[in-house]
């Protein structure tokens, strides 16, 4: 059997590289229509490399983890053959694994 | 004992003449039946080991008493007695009454046991020996001594009636001579034997005869005085000036060898012995020491040495010599009254011992350094005049007058041991004390000996016995040619209060102050009781409780020397109760009486500065004395009640005051009555009675009992705290308010651990929830004075209206109160902006309303695993 990955970018400057975000647990919605709806905020911090992940009302400290296997993201091509088209490349994750920090908004009084 | 024979054989020794006529008559008297031992029923029983009498009748008597060995154990009778025995066993019967005696049936007779087959111990055959011997020596004793009186009984006895050539009608016994003749002699029965006994006694008793002697005895000797006197008076000009010499008489016949040392026996064995365990360690010699369990101890109760056993002794329970060799305690520490041969004792001992003392006391000077030096020259050097190249032994004089740094400086050195340590420091080996210490002091309980105490060996020399001291001044005065009246040193030696250098130097004074004869009333004037001596306070007040029989104006003084009125009185007041006791307590009303008055005085004085009425005081306490002093010992308590309790009521205030100061001003009462009738219930309502410690599992009833019992805690201000007891940690309540409500044991109503906790719990909450009311309150204290204020507008208006009956009320609902919005105002009561916090709001929102929301899942997801076909790939 044989699988056909196409390597060849399309696009100038190569593969592009993403990243992974790995969180520990379920990300739920309440409207259940998809679509591009805002999930939450991402932020890194450059300098301790320390991601924060804001859902909801929920905060997370996650960290950078370099992969062991690259990983590459790859579309599917229907034809007379399947081929793979290899749209990213990923090295490293943000992994948060912790448990989330609530964010109590302060309701001020009427 | 192979030595001694045994005393079979030396009874048999004794009496070889009487066993051969023992055999003599069994061979003529076959059909008499053999002789059945028997003891003499007398009570007073007789000592047939009395070799003595040489009578012919007795001597019958006695061969059938060889027989009877177990005799030997009764002590015999006072040699008088015995005299009597002598004359009046012929009343002993060895024969059974049923064969030769039918009628007299007032004589009964004991079975004897047969000689014990039991092997007798060492032990007991010693006894028996001494016993033996000592009766032995008692009637040669008695018979060296002229008894006159004794004499006269012995020629009371009639010949003519008693024995008979012929069958006599009376009870008889038949006797047998040598030659073949034959007497009866008279059989008299158990009565009149105890009769002449009793006769005998009634001539004889002690007090009589001895009173009697004793007067004659005075007056020979006295007119033997006199004559000599009369002599001697001429002679004595010329003694007194040869008797001019220039050594004192203590120093002269200061006790040269061990005998001659007047403190008693086990004092000068125990400081041998000590000083012996040293040899190992000085002079290289194997010292033979017994283990503790093996050391022999002088029973009281069974008047013998026994082996101590191992589970009582404590203090038995340490080695005599300790790892290095040296014994276990390094300093010897003697102690005692002044005068009594406490520094005599230490250089001749340490003389005997084979050392040489070195001396080092009150006089010298015993700052830390000086000492120091002392203590290693005398220690670790060695002199070099010495020729007989002795090892130092030191003798620190007078110690409880050194100053304290010197005792510890001594007391640090004798601790110091050569463990080793990891280091390996050379130091520690040239500080070892390889030298005996002796110690002397005059008070044992001395501050600056504190130290010193526990590490020492205590040795008590006391007072010199009275007897004692008189026959050692009876020696120096034939040594010095002084003559004394009889009764006269005995007298100084009762006076000199068993102070040895006192009554020598008394005699020596009166021998130099030119008696020609010291007589008892030159005693009697003599100042040697008028020592300062300040007696302790203990002493005082052991005095205080005991009779003195001689002086009864004694105890004013002994009162007067220790000084501390109050503390005497605290004393007394602490004892008297168990001092003597009468069935109506007439005594110790009195005596509580008599201290009334003590306290009224002394207070009085104490107050108004005021020391006319002070010297009352000790014929107060003396009074006590006389009321409550008994002969019997008794245990004298120091005062420590009063301090205790004055202690003990500081910390029970301060208990209550802390609770009355922490607690909720509902809950707010006088401290009287907290103290009286709070807290003693309180305990009561802080322990619930809970199925479970665990609270949820509780029904809802104990909940509530939980809750209302963390509420009363909160009240009160009492919480319970963890406090390290030795087993560990332990809820305690605190301040501690079972201490002041219960008398006696707080431990009762005291809820168990399990329960204390749970509601150390609950209390925890209840406070964390009273904490938010408070926090809460404040925001209702603002509108609530506006609308008092508008309320007392209402209140007229509804008052003109009626008041509906309860049963036509109906609930209204109540109106909400529109606050109004709060208008943020600054420092300066300006109005803010509000708008700034709006715009947080709304970003606030936001989050909060935000539809997304992450559930966080536990757990490791490494292990998660998904199927991945390969035709969904293709």
């Amino acid at each position: 059997m044989q699988i056909y990955l196409d390597c060849k970018t399309e696009t100038e400057g190569g593969v592009p590289e993403w990243a992974l975000v790995e969180l520990q647990g379920l990300v739920q919605m309440k409207n259940e229509d998809g679509g591009g709806t805002l999930v939450g905020d991402l932020h890194f911090f450059n300098r301790n490399k320390h991601p924060v992940l804001v859902l909801g009302h929920h905060v997370l400290n996650g960290k950078e983890v370099k992969l062991d296997q690259p990983m590459a993201v790859v579309e599917k091509h229907h034809g007379d053959k399947t081929t793979y088209k290899v749209k990213a490349v990923v090295k490293k994750k943000l992994l948060f694994k912790s448990r989330p920090k609530p964010i109590i908004s302060n309701v001020e009084k009427n | 004992m192979a030595d001694f024979p045994d005393p079979d054989e030396e009874y048999e020794l004794m009496y070889s003449t009487e066993y051969e006529m023992l055999r003599e008559m069994d061979e003529q008297n076959p059909e008499q039946n053999p002789v059945k031992k028997k003891v003499l029923p007398a009570k007073r029983s007789l000592d047939f080991s009395s070799p003595v009498s040489a009578k012919k009748n007795d001597i019958i008597n006695e061969t059938i008493k060889s027989q009877v060995i177990n005799n030997n154990h009764e002590i015999s009778l006072t040699p008088s007695l015995q005299a009597m025995e002598d004359v009046s066993d012929n009343t002993s019967n060895k024969r059974t009454a049923e064969d030769l005696f039918g009628d007299i049936d007032d004589i009964d007779f004991n079975t004897i046991e047969q000689p014990s087959k039991k092997q007798k111990t060492d032990e007991e055959k010693d006894l028996e020996l001494i016993e033996r011997i000592i009766a032995n020596r008692q009637m040669r004793q008695m018979l060296m001594e002229p008894s006159s009186k004794l004499i006269v009984n012995k020629q009371n006895y009639n010949v003519k009636d008693n024995i008979s050539l012929d069958i006599p009608s009376w009870a008889f016994y038949p006797v047998t001579q040598s030659s073949g003749e034959r007497m009866y002699v008279k059989f008299l029965s158990e009565e009149t034997f105890e009769e002449s006994i009793d006769a005998v006694t009634e001539k004889l008793t002690l007090h009589d005869t001895y009173a009697s002697v004793w007067e004659e005895a005075r007056k020979i000797l006295e007119t033997k005085e006199q004559e000599e006197s009369v002599q001697a008076t001429q002679q004595e000009l010329l003694d007194i000036s040869v008797s001019v010499n220039a050594e004192l008489w203590v120093d002269k016949y200061r006790p040269q060898s061990y005998v001659d040392l007047l403190s008693e026996e086990p004092v000068n064995r125990a400081l041998l012995h000590w000083l012996h365990l040293w040899d190992k360690i000085v002079f290289k010699k194997e010292v033979k020491t017994r283990e503790p369990h093996q050391r022999n101890r002088f029973v009281k109760r069974t008047g013998q040495f026994q082996m101590t056993n191992t589970w009582k002794g404590k203090k038995e329970a340490e080695p005599e010599i300790d790892e290095d060799g040296r014994p276990h305690h390094k300093v010897a520490l003697i102690c005692g009254p002044p005068g009594v041969g406490k520094t005599t004792l230490a250089h001749l001992l340490a003389r005997l011992a084979g050392y040489r003392p070195v001396e080092l006391n009150a006089s010298d000077e015993r700052s830390t350094e000086a000492f120091q030096t002392a203590l290693q020259s005398a220690t670790q050097m060695r002199s070099v005049i010495d020729a007989e190249k002795r090892p130092n032994c030191l003798i620190l004089d007078e110690i409880d007058g050194a100053p304290a740094q010197t005792v510890e400086l001594l007391v640090k050195w004798c601790t110091a041991s050569s463990k080793k340590e990891e280091g390996g420091k050379k130091k520690n080996k040239t500080q070892l004390l390889r030298r005996p210490v002796i110690a002397i002091c005059n008070d044992l309980y001395a501050t600056s000996l504190r130290t010193l105490r526990p590490v020492s060996l205590i040795i008590r020399a006391g007072c010199v016995g009275t007897a004692r001291l008189g026959a050692r001044l009876a020696a120096l005065a034939k040594a010095e040619h002084v003559r004394t009246a009889a009764r006269a040193l005995p007298a100084l030696a009762a006076r000199a209060a068993g102070d040895v250098r006192a009554a020598i130097h008394a005699l020596s004074f009166l021998r130099a102050r030119g008696a020609g004869q010291i007589t008892v009333e030159d005693v009697e004037k003599t100042a040697i009781g008028a020592k300062d001596h300040t007696r302790s306070m203990m002493e005082a007040l052991q005095a205080i409780f005991t009779i003195h029989d001689t002086e009864s104006e004694a105890i004013l003084r002994t009162i007067q020397a220790a000084g501390e009125y109050d503390r005497l009185a605290d004393g007394i007041f602490e004892n008297y109760l168990t001092a003597r006791v009468d069935a109506r307590l007439h005594i110790a009303c009195e005596a509580s009486s008599w201290l009334q008055l003590f306290d009224t005085v002394h207070s009085w004085t104490q107050r108004t500065q005021n020391y006319t009425m002070y010297g009352a005081l000790p014929y107060i306490l003396s009074r006590c004395h006389q009321l409550l002093a008994s002969r019997q010992p008794q245990k004298i308590k120091f005062p420590t009640q009063a301090q205790e309790m004055f202690r003990k009521k500081a910390e029970l205030d301060g208990i209550t005051w802390s609770v009355w100061r922490g607690s909720c001003p509902q809950v707010a009462c006088a401290r009287r009555t907290l103290r009286v009738d709070v807290l003693p219930l309180l305990p009561y309502l802080l322990a619930p009675q809970l199925r479970s410690a665990n609270v949820q599992l509780c029904s809802d009833a104990e909940k509530r009992l939980v809750r209302t019992v963390a509420g009363a805690m909160c009240e009160y201000g009492v919480r319970y705290t963890q406090q390290r007891t030795a087993d560990g940690y332990v809820h305690a309540l605190e301040p501690d308010i079972h201490r002041v409500a219960f008398l006696g044991n707080p431990d009762r109503a005291k809820p168990p651990p399990a329960i204390r906790q749970a509601i150390a719990r609950e209390q925890q909450l209840e406070e964390i929830r009273r904490a938010e009311e408070m926090m809460t309150k404040p925001s209702k204290d603002k509108p609530a004075p506006k609308v008092s204020s508008s309320q007392p507008k209402t209140k007229p208006e509804e008052k003109t209206e009626t008041r509906l009956p309860n049963h036509l009320q109906r609930l209204n609902p109540k109106a909400l109160e529109k606050t109004t919005p709060q208008v943020h105002k600054d420092f300066f009561g300006r109005v803010v902006n509000v708008s700034q916090s709006q715009k947080q709001n709304a970003s606030n929102d936001v989050i909060s309303s935000s539809g997304v929301f992450y559930q966080y899942r536990e757990g490791f997801n490494n292990a998660v695993r998904r199927n991945v076909r390969l035709r969904d790939l293709l």
